[in-house]
């Protein structure tokens, strides 16, 4: 698989992977982090994997991009092997309950009107799904998760939202995704999921990079009762 | 414990008011951003006059604030250039300040720069969370309740005891940043640098623009020469401090503490951070140019303004 490193900034570089294979190369950026061992190297500052690329911060009072980048380019042929020896990177299936439909922020109309499928429809073809999340990030806990059934891929929105409501499931192109907090947002709304997805005592996405996400349709009041607990 | 004992009240908490500090660091990678200080430079002068250790926790102001210390403290005042009084009396920036109990301080709204940082010895002790004390209102995180919430009226920010402390009490005058109307920032080119063709790379490096009523802590939007920007279909991919990024509208936008982790954008490069300090106190129509800086001549510039401050030796002060 072909990839490239390019200067981020002062003290950063990405590496991409160059290649149309997007499960692949995100699988690759997973084995790349794994080989990198990022939680026991005093210069690395912070890391953002996402699709097909991985940022890294150095601290420049102590290495320098020579360094770094000579580094990454060893680390790097070492996890295209490992990607060949197919090395498990600990990956979780997870499985969210959604309540379709639910809340005043809604577009689940707009997404039947635009793709001509039925509300009950576009709701199957979203819990047929089985999603990989490509990349954690825009907030805490936030993850990317793909590809969608292309009979549901609809555009954003003409004007974000400027409160979208916790736990609104998402969806814009081939992306899905839950909001794990209020926030601004610009993709279509349809349905809730009562899981909280970070965890602020322990600073850590439920959703992990590599992952395998299903949606499961429940009630208004199955969500309520989640809510409860 | 009894960490109430010393405290800063707030009199009055003006528009924007933050507990803030280095920023949260190694969690990008969970989405959370770093919400570090804007004026890291500010920031390190407030900490380094208190005698702290550089990265204390301080208060963030676009001024209009009042507090009242019922405590004998230490303070510093840096950043944009707003009028300081104790007790009515008015004190310098720049300077260490002998606070006594019941001395009110009083931070105008500054007529250059936009942030006012101040310090106090010992820094300030509201809740770390994740590694920070610093305020992230998006992220509901730090600040005195530890959700996010900026200073308010009658806010009671914890001190240690830390009497005044005696020594070099002023940053020369020469030494300190210029608040200036015109800046140069110098870019670290990177990210799809390569995919701009020369032609819209000699539109951004001779352009000047100014900066917009669209600025906040995330990020500086800019107007001027449109870029267009050569590059379809990005996919989202992880943001730098000080990433210069080119939306759709040619328009560009820097990205600054509070950014969020990931974006879509294609980008030029990377503001260096000692110039996205100078762009975190520029008002809306300050002038702003751009000139390409390699990664060689970046890390130099880092190390020599690292090495001039640990030998900048304090001025013993004239007046209080």
């Amino acid at each position: 698989m072909n990839w490239y490193l390019e200067i981020a900034g002062e003290n950063s570089l990405i590496v991409y992977i160059d290649s149309d294979d997007r499960l692949g190369s995100n699988r690759l950026i997973g084995t790349l982090i794994n080989s990198l061992q990022v939680n026991s190297t005093p210069w690395l500052l912070d890391y953002i994997p996402s699709y097909a690329s991985l940022l890294l911060v150095y601290d420049p009072s102590t290495t320098d991009h020579f360094k770094v980048r000579e580094l990454l380019s060893d680390t790097m042929t070492q996890a295209i092997k490992g990607l060949e020896n197919n090395t498990a990177s600990g990956s979780q299936t997870r499985c969210l309950p959604v309540w379709y439909g639910g809340g005043e922020a809604n577009d689940l109309a707009r997404v039947s009107a635009l793709t001509g499928l039925s509300s009950e429809e576009v709701i199957a073809r979203h819990t047929s799904g089985c999603y990989r999340v490509f990349a954690v990030g825009f907030s805490p806990g936030f993850a990317f998760m793909g590809d969608l059934d292309e009979g549901i891929r609809v555009p954003r929105l003409d004007t974000p939202r400027l409160k979208v409501p916790q736990g609104a499931v998402g969806i814009t192109g081939a992306q899905t995704a839950v909001y794990p907090t209020s926030s601004p947002g610009g993709w279509n709304l349809i349905g809730l999921c009562p899981i909280p997805l970070f965890d602020f005592d322990t600073a850590r996405s439920v959703l992990q990079i590599g992952d395998e996400v299903r949606f499961t349709p429940i009630s208004e009041q199955v969500y309520q009762e989640y809510l409860q607990k | 414990m009894n960490g109430a004992t010393f405290a800063l009240t707030l009199v009055r908490s003006g528009p924007l008011s933050l507990v803030v500090d280095r920023g949260r660091r190694n969690l990008a990678h969970q989405g959370l951003t770093s919400g570090a200080a804007m004026d890291m430079t500010a920031f390190y002068w407030a900490n380094r006059l208190c005698a702290n250790d550089p990265e204390e926790a301080c208060i963030e102001t676009l001024g209009g604030l009042e507090i009242i210390s019922n405590a004998l403290t230490t303070l510093a005042v840096t950043g944009a250039d707003a009028e300081i009084r104790v007790n009515g009396e008015r004190k310098a920036r720049y300077t260490r300040l002998k606070i006594r109990a019941n001395d009110r301080l009083t931070v105008g709204v500054p007529e250059r720069g936009m942030r006012v940082y101040i310090a106090v010895s010992g820094g300030l002790q509201t809740p770390s969370q994740l590694g920070s004390r610093t305020t992230v209102m998006r992220e509901k995180l730090g600040g005195l309740g530890g959700n996010g919430v900026p200073l308010r009226e009658n806010d009671k920010l914890a001190l240690i005891d830390h009497p005044y402390i005696e020594g070099p009490m002023q940053l020369p005058e020469t030494e300190r940043p210029r608040l200036a109307d015109n800046l140069l920032l110098r870019v670290v080119e990177g990210y799809q640098a390569k995919r701009f063709s020369a032609l819209h790379k000699a539109r951004f490096y001779a352009g000047c623009y100014r900066v917009t009523e669209k600025m906040d802590r995330m990020g500086i939007r800019l107007d001027g020469p449109g870029i267009p920007s050569d590059v379809a279909n990005l996919t989202s991919e992880g943001m730098t401090l000080g990433a210069v990024q080119i939306p759709p509208d040619g328009q560009p936008i820097v990205m600054m503490s509070d950014r969020q982790t990931i974006g879509g954008y294609p980008k030029l490069g990377s503001v260096l951070s000692l110039d996205c300090d100078r762009l975190a106190q520029a008002k809306p129509q300050t002038r702003v140019s751009f000139s390409p800086v390699t990664i060689e001549d970046a890390h130099n510039i880092l190390t020599l303004e690292a090495r001039r401050r640990e030998r900048l030796i304090l001025n013993e002060k004239t007046r209080d």
